[in-house]
């Protein structure tokens, strides 16, 4: 309990399963519990069912993309933060996506280094 | 100015000015036509009064001369119309009766009939010429009448010279052969051809017995021959007429009497020269064929009784003879000595029988003729022949006398005599003498007069014809025509015989009586005629002398003029244009409805006035009289057009602008006789013209191509935007060139064609096709091509209107190109955000394979850093190819640049932690400064910009970003930090693309050279300024900008709102 407690619970929403296997691998080894969904529905499921602290979510996503998902996720949740990985950054998203209380913003693709200073920062604030 | 006649010649090319008579044209053209009517009507009239024959001139009330007519001027001895116009006619040519006595106006006919109204006709007074001799003349006057109010008098005239001379010859022929026909003592009838005796003498009426009426045109002349010499009469009779001269003159024979007493004559006969009568004279000689039957007897009985004494037959002789009236001489046949003659030939001769009986014959007759008398005597001697007419005779005291003679041949006392009568006929000889002089005076006054002559009985028969009157009746002999019977067929049935021979026979004669007689083909002439009826003693009509003047010419003359009058006033009246007819002194004749209305003054108050107080024109814009052109028509003899802005003050007030021009009126000798003024309205004309010069000015303003051209293309017209469109700078020249040299030449003749074969009113043809300009290069067009008419529905001209679409077509063709390139951009977004993941994948995997491998595996550290370093170049490149993207193929916008500004630090400040750098903005632009250019790739270099500054401070420091304006048309974006700086060589390469090596202000944004790339393709430039490492770095943009209007920019703010 108390080292569940201790380590930050993550939700990943990516449709790209290679990559959330290696942001898996490396937040892991930062100490987090990583959840992963493939697509927004699963997201909000899991972000549900596991209640995380934070939740990483591609914007670009087939069927429900990240604007979307967490339009949803904020309708029950407003208290989760959330770091968006954009393609390139694109001032409109990153306004939409700003009333939907984004902490940070990362492009992908990013350095390790990068995610992990970005993650670190959002569960901080 | 004078008026020149502008001639258009349709092959030359019409130049600019050509807009002018597309303006004005028809006005002139109204003008010009009504100005022709009306003067080749004056013109025809004048022609027509001056070659009539007759004489003609007009009057005012006043009984001024206000027009004469040369015949006129020459009949009265003047040599101009001036020395006429305005005197006083009846003074001038009428103040006196033909004995010289004095006239007064108040009983000149002319006078009193134009007083009333009435026309009149005069045939038996004189005028007076300039050189004061007199002619009788024959005058009309009619008066002259507008408006229902007499105005003057037209009067015509002629000279009657010839007629009152033909008239007078004919009258004395006439009495002079009645004198000899009535006073001589012989005999003397005319018989016609079918022996009817048209004329007797009163001696031929004694001797016969009968009345002279009961022989003239009622018996025939056979009636009074002889049973037994009617043969020799007739047989004579045709002879005549047949070979005249094989007929003899003259024969005796025997006629009877009233009474039936049978007497004998000697007739001498003749034709009338030229015709079928004759004349023949009779003498009596009852008495001498007496005697010589007497002779004869005596002779036959002393030819018995021969042994009788000659004393005693002498006697016997003298007994028989002495009481004879007639001469008589017994001469001896042989030495030709007078053996005897009687008392009555003692006192014709002059001497004593015993005187006579001393001479030879040849002694009583003159020298010039006693052969002729002795060869008579011969034959007489030899009994070859009897009678011998016109004898001469000598008498004593040395006269000569006429004799016929009848000779017999006796035997007395054994020896051949002859017995010669002799009668003398002197006083016949001259009565015959003179008729034919008389016959001869009056034959040549027939034959040569000009005038028409005749002789009729009273009920039409036409007895005397001359050669003028068959032909003006157009017969082609008196036998042709003596066959008319006037009464029946000689007159126009309107104009019946009955009025002539009421007048004739009432008042003795006839005058100047105008007529209507129907010629041999049922023409009819109109005619005039004066005759007289002859009267014997008894007061019976005998027949009627007369003279006749065609007069259809006049008539003719007469119907033209009022025709020619009454279709000048209808032109005048019904022509569109004010016109006014002045004389030469500039008073008003007349003015037609039109003029009336634009003047105010009717034509009856008008007349006789100056035209100056009818027609008061001033100069539009300076308000100055402006001078009369009656004046100058009158000292230049040429027509005249008016200044232009010539304002028409009418009666009441109103002020009218007009046009006009004014034209003399010449006679054939090409003096001035008056002038023309036509005018017209122009207010309307003066709208019409705005409206024209506003179109036009449509037209030359507008950018377009707008040509005008003939049926074949010929340019006449190309407005200024067609010119500029076709390349060219000047009009002159294209419009020597065919518009088919700028456009397709099958569409052009397409429509012409369709234009000729169709009514194409209102259709118009249009289409895009290519226009081949002045340089060979070709533009894209549409082209719209329509047909000009006039009124009438003419094909005139065909109008071109040609819009360049080249602009349009590279808009398509941008846009079109901007469409696929944006489709293209997308694309490339689309694959850039694919290899994204991956790359993701491969830099997050190689990191965490780097983290985890240890120090031994160093070999493989640096080939898996390699890899990271590869994939990390991939993610600039697609870093940038994203940014491009976005730029290319989006359209450009108009961004408010201080918005811009701030929303870029906006977006710098969500990505990146700011709190430890100070930003200062310095913007004092107003808020509707814009630039243009695709907002996202703007913002996109700017948010570019401040993040890179924000990076070159991690810990600290301060960004000024500064806007201003640079110049009139840039704007300067200055963006400064204090930050790690930039050396010299990195600055000289610093907008290299994909510089990989060094990162201080090329982090993970938008790179440099892609942020050049925006600026520059937006017109702008950026630039880089650093004083070194650690001292940082100015990015400056420069962009051109404009200032949106503030109302615009409120309203968007509202819609915002």
């Amino acid at each position: 309990m108390e080292k569940e407690f201790l380590n930050r619970k993550i939700l990943m929403i990516d449709d790209e399963p290679e990559l959330l296997e290696v942001m898996k691998d490396l937040l892991e080894e930062e100490n987090y519990q990583v959840f992963c969904a493939s697509n927004g529905a699963e997201g909000i499921q899991i972000n549900e069912q596991k209640n995380p602290d934070l939740i990483i979510l591609d914007l670009r996503m087939p069927e429900m993309d990240g604007i979307e998902t967490l339009r949803n996720i904020r309708k029950s949740d407003n208290n989760v933060r959330v770091v968006v990985l954009t393609g390139y950054g694109c001032p409109d998203t990153i306004r939409d996506a700003a009333d939907l209380n984004v902490s940070e913003y990362l492009s992908k693709p990013f350095e390790n280094e990068e995610l992990v200073s970005i993650i670190s920062k959002a569960l901080e604030l | 100015m004078i008026r020149k006649n502008p001639s258009h010649n349709d092959n030359d090319g019409v130049s600019m000015d050509s807009t002018v008579p597309l303006k004005a044209g028809s006005e002139k053209f109204l003008k010009r036509r009504a100005e022709e009517t009306l003067r080749e009507s004056e013109e025809k009239i004048l022609l027509l009064m001056n070659s009539t024959a007759e004489a003609i001139y007009s009057l005012d009330m006043d009984g001024n001369c206000t027009f004469c007519n040369n015949t006129c001027l020459r009949m009265l001895g003047y040599k101009h119309p001036n020395d006429l116009l305005g005197k006083n006619m009846h003074w001038q040519i009428h103040s006196k009766h033909a004995d010289g006595t004095f006239f007064p106006v108040e009983e000149c006919l002319i006078f009193q009939a134009f007083k009333k109204g009435e026309g009149t006709h005069v045939v038996d007074e004189v005028l007076w010429r300039s050189d004061g001799k007199s002619f009788p003349a024959e005058y009309w006057s009619y008066p002259q009448i507008h408006d229902g109010i007499v105005t003057g008098a037209v009067v015509t005239f002629l000279d009657i010279t010839e007629r009152w001379e033909a008239e007078k010859a004919l009258r004395e022929s006439e009495e002079r052969y009645r004198m000899l026909f009535e006073n001589t003592g012989t005999s003397i009838i005319i018989i016609e051809e079918d022996t009817t005796i048209s004329l007797a003498n009163q001696e031929f009426a004694r001797r016969t017995g009968y009345m002279r009426s009961e022989i003239e045109g009622v018996k025939k002349w056979t009636e009074f021959v002889d049973r037994e010499d009617i043969e020799l009469m007739m047989a004579q009779h045709n002879l005549r007429r047949a070979i005249p001269g094989d007929a003899i003159p003259s024969y005796e024979f025997r006629y009877r009497t009233k009474s039936g007493e049978q007497r004998y004559a000697l007739i001498n006969i003749q034709l009338a020269p030229g015709m079928k009568q004759s004349m023949a004279s009779l003498v009596d000689i009852t008495e001498r064929k007496r005697a010589e039957n007497e002779l004869k007897q005596v002779s036959a009985r002393l030819a018995l009784a021969e042994k009788a004494k000659l004393d005693d037959s002498e006697n016997r002789y003298r007994s028989i003879f002495q009481g004879s009236p007639d001469g008589i001489i017994i001469a001896d046949a042989e030495n030709k000595m007078i053996l005897f003659a009687n008392s009555a030939q003692c006192q014709m001769l002059g001497y004593t029988e015993e005187q006579l009986k001393t001479m030879n014959i040849a002694a009583i007759h003159p020298k010039a003729t006693f052969h002729h008398a002795l060869a008579i005597f011969e034959k007489q001697a030899r009994g070859e022949a009897t009678l011998s007419e016109n004898i001469q005779c000598l008498k004593r005291n040395g006269e000569i006398f006429y004799a016929d003679s009848n000779a017999s041949l006796v035997t007395i006392n054994g020896r051949k005599c002859v017995v010669g009568f002799f009668r003398d006929v002197t006083m016949r000889k001259q009565v015959e003498v003179a008729l034919q002089e008389s016959e001869e005076r009056f034959r040549t006054l027939y034959e040569n007069s000009t005038i028409g002559l005749y002789r009729t009985t009273p009920d039409g028969r036409i007895l005397l014809a001359n050669p003028a009157l068959i032909k003006m009746l157009g017969y082609s002999s008196f036998e042709d025509l003596s066959a008319l019977d006037l009464q029946k067929n000689g007159f126009e049935p309107s104009h019946p015989r009955t009025q002539f021979c009421e007048i004739i026979e009432k008042k003795g004669k006839v005058k100047g009586l105008e007529s209507v007689w129907q010629r041999k083909d049922k023409t009819f002439i109109f005619i005039r005629e004066s005759a007289r009826a002859i009267r014997d003693s008894q007061g019976n009509t005998l027949y009627y002398d007369g003279t006749v003047e065609d007069v259809t010419a006049r008539k003719r003359v007469e119907d033209m003029l009022t025709l020619s009058e009454s279709q000048m006033r209808t032109t005048l009246y019904s022509i569109g244009d004010a016109v006014m007819s002045l004389d030469t002194n500039g008073c008003v004749l007349l003015m037609n409805p039109v003029a009336e209305k634009l003047t105010g003054w009717s034509e009856s108050e008008a007349r006789g006035k100056l035209l100056e107080d009818v027609f008061c024109i001033v100069n539009e814009e300076t308000r100055c009289k402006v001078d009369n052109p009656v004046v100058q028509v009158l000292n230049q003899g040429s027509i005249v057009g008016m200044a232009t802005h010539t304002l028409l003050i009418s009666r009441d007030g109103t002020e009218r602008p007009i046009g006009d021009s004014a034209a003399p009126i010449f006679d054939q000798n090409r003096n001035i006789t008056g002038v023309v003024l036509i005018f017209r309205d122009l207010t309307k004309e003066r709208e019409a013209e705005e409206i024209i010069l506003n179109q036009l000015a449509i037209i030359e303003t507008y950018n377009g191509f707008v040509a005008l051209t003939d049926m074949k293309g010929k340019l006449i017209y190309i407005n200024p935007g067609g010119i500029k469109m076709i390349g060219a700078t000047k009009s002159d020249e294209i419009l020597q060139k065919n518009i088919t040299d700028f456009i397709d030449e099958q569409t052009f003749k397409h429509v012409t064609d369709e234009c000729v074969c169709a009514d194409t009113r209102n259709k118009v043809w249009n289409g895009e096709h290519t226009m081949k300009l002045i340089d060979g290069t070709t533009i894209p067009v549409d082209q719209t091509i329509f047909a000009i008419r006039d009124a009438k529905g003419n094909l005139r001209h065909i109008g071109t209107i040609i819009t360049d679409l080249s602009i349009q077509k590279e808009m398509q063709e941008k846009l079109m190109f901007s469409e696929k390139l944006a489709v293209m951009g997308r694309l490339v977004a689309d694959v850039a955000h694919e290899i994204n993941n991956p790359l993701a994948i491969i830099i997050g995997r190689t990191q965490l394979m780097l983290h985890r491998i240890d120090d031994q595996s160093s070999q493989f550290k640096s080939q898996i850093e390699t890899v990271l370093q590869s994939a990390r170049r991939c993610k600039t490149i697609l870093s940038n190819l994203l940014t491009y993207s976005s730029t290319i193929g989006k359209k450009e916008d108009v961004v408010n640049l201080p918005e811009l500004i701030r929303e870029a630090v906006d977006a710098v400040n969500y990505q990146f932690e700011m709190s430890s750098i100070e930003i200062e903005l310095n913007c004092n632009l107003p808020v509707n400064t814009e630039i243009t250019g695709n907002k996202v790739a703007l913002l996109s270099v700017f948010v570019n910009l401040i993040r890179n500054a924000r990076q070159a401070m991690p810990l600290k420091g301060k960004l000024t970003i500064t806007v201003e304006k640079e110049s009139g048309s840039q704007l300067c974006i200055e963006i400064q930090d204090t930050g790690i700086g930039i050396n010299k060589e990195q600055l000289k390469k610093i907008f290299e693309p994909f510089i990989s090596e060094w990162k201080g202000y090329e982090g993970t944004g938008l790179g440099l050279a892609t942020s050049l790339g925006i600026i520059e393709t937006y017109g702008g430039k950026l630039t880089v300024d650093s004083e070194g490492e650690g001292k940082g770095a100015k990015f400056t943009v420069l962009m051109p900008y404009n200032i949106k209007e503030v109302q615009i920019n409120q309203a968007n703010n509202k819609l915002e709102v």
